[in-house]
């Protein structure tokens, strides 16, 4: 709502409709009416209410996650040209097709192919295969949904922002998928943010606070980081003047409020004006509500046990699934939860060594995920809360060698031609695979995805219409909406 | 998405064009039908299954076209060849259809005849397009010419007072903006204070510029004058320069070193102090990397604290971030990419990253003594010089330490395509340089702590020990002086020299051993004392204790004994040259003159960077967005310039302004874009909403730092004392100095400030700005802004002020303003009940938007 507010629709916007108000309604009552989007509705009958997007940071192999490629094993050891496929696949067409820039994305194809790193196994009655290293996600298994066929624009960690906002990172900022919610939504609970992040987001290599951050939308709309602590979890949360009553600090914040809404009225489209605002209020509620939320003590010792915060392993990501359970259920839209933030690209990212590394990241994630599963739907909150996880893109078929150095075919390279996310949950059919990479897991096939479908499914869910969420001012491409991905909607 | 390779392309492709048109695209040609027959290619497979339109076959045979040819194949180049053409046949060519915003492809698609009328005028509008002012950052700075001789571009009126105004305006001329008329008075100083001193004015100071600015616009130019002498200038932009060269404290636990150097801050005061004394972007640059290699005052070598700053535990890591961050921070370019490989983008190949390597391959970190501190743990300055001539740099394969390529060392360079060759000249130093430690003020201090000595002796022996050190010191000073003056160490003087010094150390020894062991034997007679009493008194504990000090003592002794016997047979021994020196490090006495050269060429006037890249910095630090915004990158992988002439012509400036930084602060600071209200206008909005153009003043908040700073300027609480050891970051809720003072390193980061988008250590060329409620708790509930107000409203009720007066003053101090009647009526209302009012209503202006926004 950046251009083009009359003064008088800005007052009405920021809940100062009428002067003389009483200092005390200030946004208690009228609240609705400030959270900048001025109560928007959805578009549509949402089926979810919250969204828990879990990234890891740094690419994970859908090989060795979520897409077998039982090939891989057969021709282990062999060159890609080696195998039926070689034409299909080392089509110099199909690959930099995909790419945004491939004059400028000079990767190498690494031909000779890694076995699968872990076993899988059928799982559930919908008999959906996950590998090993996901044991209790396999427990799941019926409750998730496998896109198998997605893929992305950049074959480095810039794909890190464009999972979250469409556009390669050379582009800059643009508004991520939370703050789209954001702004399409508002908040549906006044004491926290509609759109909040755990966990350290990307370095500065990948993205870093563009990744939850708004762009055009306007600071307001961006994540808000909480950090998951329940001895300290919020700074200044306490006054330094010990004898300012609570009344009293509702009363400054009252006048404060009232004050910057007057100097508003001359600076009627000053986003930041506006968010600081909401910010104010937002944080006078948040000193009662954020160490509230962030009391995982108050959970019983077996709910604890299900996200696996009794175990040095999960204590960490397990801490951080309750609590964006606990914010679900508290009315926040969009938690989004980083994983495996290392300064640099990720800790995901296995040029060598990828069993090692790869089975200790998953053992960290696998059972607080499949504990926020489980528990969301012994509370009957499932249907109503979408769990995303994904990573920026998944890695080669091949092995990777580099002579000379320690990469010597250990690992998997970046592959952004065909990767796997999962779902659960929001509305989403369980217990299914949608699309699929090819024999060698290296180009998706059926049911490609970019990943802005994956953001247009999303925000489907939660009542909106990604083509319909207009900005003034701001041209949007077809790729910045993506479509929903219909077939895998209940 | 639609699908397989053509869904692919759809958003290369199609950013491609969008990218070529920029503005001329509209948002109807935003559809897969600008090259395929329909809008839905879900579930196509191939192209066949999801055919192009005629358009969509043009564009792409004109892509095979060129690919044939041999030539480069761009979208733009693809669009030359076929922009006359008329794929569909409708009578209207491709480009016309484009530029109407219909389909190109689609026969049945065409402009109506009104809408043709427009094509000339766009026609033209892409004419331009292709024909704007060229972008060649590799190239040398060629001073573009004004947009008009008067300097104010046709059209546009009046406004504009120099230059910059003329390169502005002619983009709002071409965008059909119109410019906001003028912040006032008080929105004007409050900017320009901020901007350049950091602190806020004074009521007093905003009245007084108010009363002259209204009759003689030069009030304006002179405060900037007053300003720009201001020591807290320095202050101010040093912090941001200190983001661009990445400024850390000693990062260090206990006596490790990480990062960083111990009393870095020098380093830190160097760059206030040059900043105030406008030394010159030119020479600071040099001074940071070669100030060892220079004919400077010894007080310039604090300079290179910019390269010891760098220093990190693993020399490879050392080498890569001094690479990584001189091509980022002074010429903006990302040569560290090309450690692996040659660049991705730019034209740097990856032997050129070890040229520069080598460059800064002998280089080393000493730490020299400061008047009056011998000790070096305490005080002195962290510096560079070449420690290692030979040095040699390999390229390592795939930049893999452990496998340099040894067949062949790289020759210090800078890169090719930068026109970059490097006079290196090896630097004779200065025997001040070469032998730190024969500077006359470390003598002074050395013969000032032995005569201190004598002056501290508590007894005869002692006395007489410290009066031989002192003589057997002034001998040995002596003897240095005469080897400086030429004396041969095989001479005959020099042996007696070195004779007479051993004799005076053996007779130091001596004495001062006899003192230690009478000292010694004193001890141990009272610790035998203590254990008689002891055990007289039977008590176990009591016992034990003075058992324990008891053979403690003994052992001493013992000790001070052997010392003794020691010192007595040495001095019964003959008599040679051998005396014990004292400790002092001797440094090479040549220089590899690398970096000196590098420093050169990197601001040498051919250099096509170095002003560009510093003139943006500036830039973004005057109006919150910089002119290239990758600010640390000007390659192919950054973004696009908004004013391309602009920085050039402000570069060429620089340049011919002897590099002085506060002629260009002055120049852009009383430009009419500057002076820009910041207020908003619709139309406008509607065509820049960014503000990229520049049709309004900046709006920003101000950093963490300012933030703090202005809490403790406002409440008459900050102490202006300037420099010195950085301050414990704990004590940032206390402590009554400036931000910029204040420990700044890895885990050590004061919090206030990292709240409002403070700096990270590791770099930070650009800051972000984010509206997070945790600055509005910071700002509420910290120490620093209670503190803040109470002290306020102590200052403000010494005037015993009415209610309404009260608020008058505290809005003109603290957000530099008069209140509105509305803001005095809830003020006032507010004053009139609950607890502490008045300062709360302080607390409360303190957390206005006004405040922490620079408008």
């Amino acid at each position: 709502m950046k251009s083009n507010i009359p003064r008088r629709r800005f007052l009405g916007e920021t809940g100062m409709g009428m002067t003389g108000l009483a200092l005390t309604s200030l946004f208690y009552q009228d609240g609705q009416l400030m959270a900048g989007q001025s109560g928007r509705q959805p578009h549509h009958h949402p089926q979810a209410k919250s969204v828990i997007w879990i990234f890891l940071i740094g690419g994970l192999s859908h090989l060795e996650s979520f897409d077998p490629k039982p090939a891989l094993n057969t021709y282990a050891g062999k060159s890609i040209d080696e195998t039926p496929f070689a034409d299909d696949v080392l089509d110099k067409n199909k690959i930099n097709d995909v790419l945004l820039d491939p004059s400028k994305q000079k990767r190498e194809v690494f031909k000779k192919l890694l076995p699968l790193q872990v076993g899988y196994r059928k799982c559930g009655q919908s008999g959906l295969e996950i590998s090993d290293w996901f044991p209790h996600l396999q427990k799941r298994a019926d409750d998730l949904c496998l896109l198998r066929g997605m893929w992305t624009i950049d074959n480095n960690h810039g794909a890190q922002l464009t999972y979250h906002t469409g556009r390669k990172i050379s582009e800059g900022a643009f508004p991520t998928v939370g703050s789209w919610v954001s702004y399409g939504l508002g908040t549906a609970n006044r004491n926290l943010p509609e759109f909040v992040v755990l966990g350290n987001p990307s370095a500065d290599c990948c993205g870093a606070a563009w990744t939850h951050g708004s762009s055009y939308l306007g600071p307001k709309h961006a994540g808000v980081r909480l950090k998951v602590d329940s001895k300290n979890p919020l700074s200044f949360v306490r006054s330094a003047d010990t004898e300012l009553s609570p009344e009293q600090q509702r009363r400054n914040f009252g006048l404060l409020g009232q004050l910057n809404r007057l100097a508003g009225i001359q600076y009627p489209d000053d986003e930041q004006l506006q968010a600081r605002i909401k910010s104010y209020e937002l944080a006078f509620e948040m000193q009662a509500s954020v160490p509230e939320v962030m009391d995982l003590q108050q959970e019983t010792a077996q709910t604890r046990r299900m996200y696996g915060i009794d175990q040095n392993t999960t204590k960490a990501f397990g801490e951080k699934c309750l609590a964006a359970r606990r914010m679900a259920q508290s009315g926040v839209r969009f938690i989004q939860l980083f994983h495996g933030y290392r300064g640099n690209a990720g800790a995901w990212d296995s040029h060598k060594d990828i069993k090692k590394n790869h089975s200790r990241l998953s053992s960290e994630i696998d059972k607080p995920i499949a504990g926020l599963i489980e528990d969301l739907k012994q509370r009957g909150m499932l249907d109503e809360t979408l769990v995303v996880v994904g990573s920026e893109f998944g890695r080669t078929p091949g092995a990777e060698f580099r002579p000379n150095s320690t990469v010597k075919g250990s690992g998997r390279d970046h592959h952004p031609h065909g990767f796997s996310v999962m779902m659960a949950g929001g509305g989403i059919r369980g217990g299914i695979a949608h699309g699929a990479t090819d024999e060698l897991g290296f180009h998706a096939v059926e049911n490609r995805h970019y990943v802005t479908d994956l953001h247009a499914t999303v925000l489907n869910q939660l009542g909106l219409d990604n083509s319909r969420l207009e900005y003034p001012g701001r041209k949007r491409l077809e790729s910045d909406v993506g479509h929903v991905i219909d077939e895998i909607l209940v | 998405m639609l699908m397989s390779g053509i869904a692919a392309a759809n958003p290369a492709n199609q950013s491609a064009l969008e990218k070529h048109f920029g503005d001329l695209f509209t948002g109807q040609l935003q559809k897969c039908s600008l090259c395929h027959v329909s809008d839905h290619g879900q579930g196509a497979g191939s192209l066949d299954e999801f055919p192009h339109n005629p358009f969509g076959d043009a564009i792409r045979a004109a892509g095979d076209r060129l690919i044939d040819e041999g030539a480069e194949d761009s979208i733009p180049d693809r669009m030359k060849l076929i922009a006359a053409e008329d794929a569909d046949k409708d009578g209207v060519t491709n480009l016309v259809e484009i530029l109407l915003g219909s389909m190109p492809g689609l026969a049945d698609d065409v402009p109506d005849s009104k809408t043709l009328a427009k094509q000339s005028d766009l026609l033209a509008k892409y004419d331009a397009r292709l024909n704007r002012y060229p972008w060649r950052p590799f190239r040398q700075v060629v001073r573009p010419s004004v947009p008009t001789e008067r300097g104010v571009p046709e059209g546009s009126g009046d406004w504009g007072h120099n230059p910059i105004d003329a390169f502005v305006a002619a983009k709002h001329l071409e965008q059909g903006l119109q410019p906001m008329g003028e912040a006032s008075a008080e929105q004007l100083i409050r900017r320009v204070y901020l901007d350049l001193i950091g602190l806020s004015p004074s009521a007093d100071e905003i009245r007084e510029f108010v009363a002259a600015y209204s009759h003689d616009k030069i009030a304006y130019d002179r405060l900037v004058d007053r300003l720009l002498e201001h020591p807290a200038y320095g202050e101010r932009w040093g912090r941001h320069w200190m983001d661009v060269w990445r400024y850390s404290d000693w990062a260090g636990y206990k006596q490790a070193l990480r990062d960083s150097q111990r009393h870095i801050w020098h380093w830190r005061d160097w760059i206030v102090e040059s900043l105030n004394d406008d030394k010159g972007y030119d020479r600071m640059v040099m001074q940071m990397l070669a100030a060892d290699e220079m004919q400077v005052a010894e007080s310039e070598l604090r300079a290179t604290g910019y390269l010891a700053r760098n220093y990190f535990a693993n020399r490879d890591q050392w080498m890569d971030n001094v690479v990584k961050h001189t091509s980022q921070a002074f010429l903006g370019i990302t040569l560290g990419c090309a450690k692996c490989h040659d660049h991705m983008d730019d034209p740097f190949e990856q032997t050129e990253y070890y040229a520069m390597r080598a460059v800064f391959e002998p280089y080393q970190v000493r730490t020299d003594r400061v008047p009056g501190e011998l000790d070096i743990a305490n005080d002195g300055i962290p510096r560079v010089y070449d420690q290692t001539l030979s040095a040699k740099t390999f390229v390592f394969n795939r930049g893999d330490e452990r496998f340099p390529i040894k067949d062949e060392p790289v020759a210090p360079a800078a890169p090719e395509t930068l026109g970059g060759r490097l006079a290196v000249s090896p630097v004779t130093l200065t025997r001040d340089a070469t032998r730190p430690a024969s500077r006359p003020f470390v003598i002074r201090d050395l013969l000032a702590v032995a005569e201190n000595k004598i002056q501290a002796s508590r007894g005869d022996q002692q006395r007489f020990a410290a009066e031989k050190a002192l003589e057997a010191l002034q001998a040995e000073l002596d003897l240095e002086q005469r080897v400086d003056a030429g004396l041969a160490k095989s001479s005959e003087q020099w042996k007696e020299a070195a004779k007479t010094i051993l004799v005076l150390q053996r007779e130091a020894e001596k004495a001062a051993a006899e003192w230690a062991l009478q000292q010694a034997q004193t001890k141990l007679s009272s610790a035998d004392a203590v254990l008689k009493k002891a055990e007289s008194q039977k008590q176990a504990a009591a016992i034990k204790k003075a058992k324990t000090a008891q053979a403690a003592a003994t052992k001493a002794a013992q000790a001070a004994q052997a010392r003794l016997d020691k010192a007595v047979e040495e001095s019964n021994q003959e008599v040679t040259t051998k005396f014990s020196a004292r400790p002092q490090t001797v440094y090479p006495e040549q220089s590899s003159g690398r970096r000196l050269a590098l420093a050169r060429w990197i601001v040498a006037p051919e250099n096509p960077l170095a002003a560009r890249v510093a003139m943006n910095h500036i830039w973004l630090r005057h109006f919150g967005r910089a002119i290239v915004p990758t600010v640390n990158d000007f390659g192919l992988g950054g973004r696009p310039p908004t004013h391309p002439a602009l920085l050039d012509w402000l570069a060429a400036e620089l340049m011919d302004s002897d590099w002085s930084m506060k002629r260009m602060h002055r120049l852009i600071v009383t430009s009419a874009t500057y002076r820009l209200s910041s207020s908003s206008d619709q139309a406008n909005q509607s065509i820049d909403p960014d503000n990229e153009s520049y049709w309004r003043g900046p709006n920003r908040r101000m950093e963490g730092e300012i933030v703090r700073d202005n809490l403790l300027h406002l409440a008459g609480r900050m102490d202006r004392s300037m420099g010195g050891p950085d301050i414990d970051h704990n004590l940032a809720q206390q402590s009554p100095r400036r931000s910029i003072y204040l420990r700044h390193a890895h885990e050590k980061l004061v919090e206030f400030v990292q709240i409002f988008d403070g700096p990270a250590v590791s770099e930070c060329y650009s800051r972000e700005t984010s509206i997070q409620p945790h600055q509005a708790l910071a700002l509420a509930n910290s120490k620093l802004s209670v503190d803040a107000a109470d002290a306020i409203v102590k200052q403000l009720s010494a005037d015993d002020l009415n209610n309404d007066a009260f608020i008058q003053r505290s809005f003109l101090k603290i957000l530099g303003r008069t209140p509105t009647s509305d803001e005095l009526a809830a003020c006032s209302e507010f004053l009139d009940q609950g607890q502490q009012p008045r300062k709360n209503l302080i607390l409360v202006l303190l957390n206005h938007n006004d405040f922490v926004t620079i408008r």
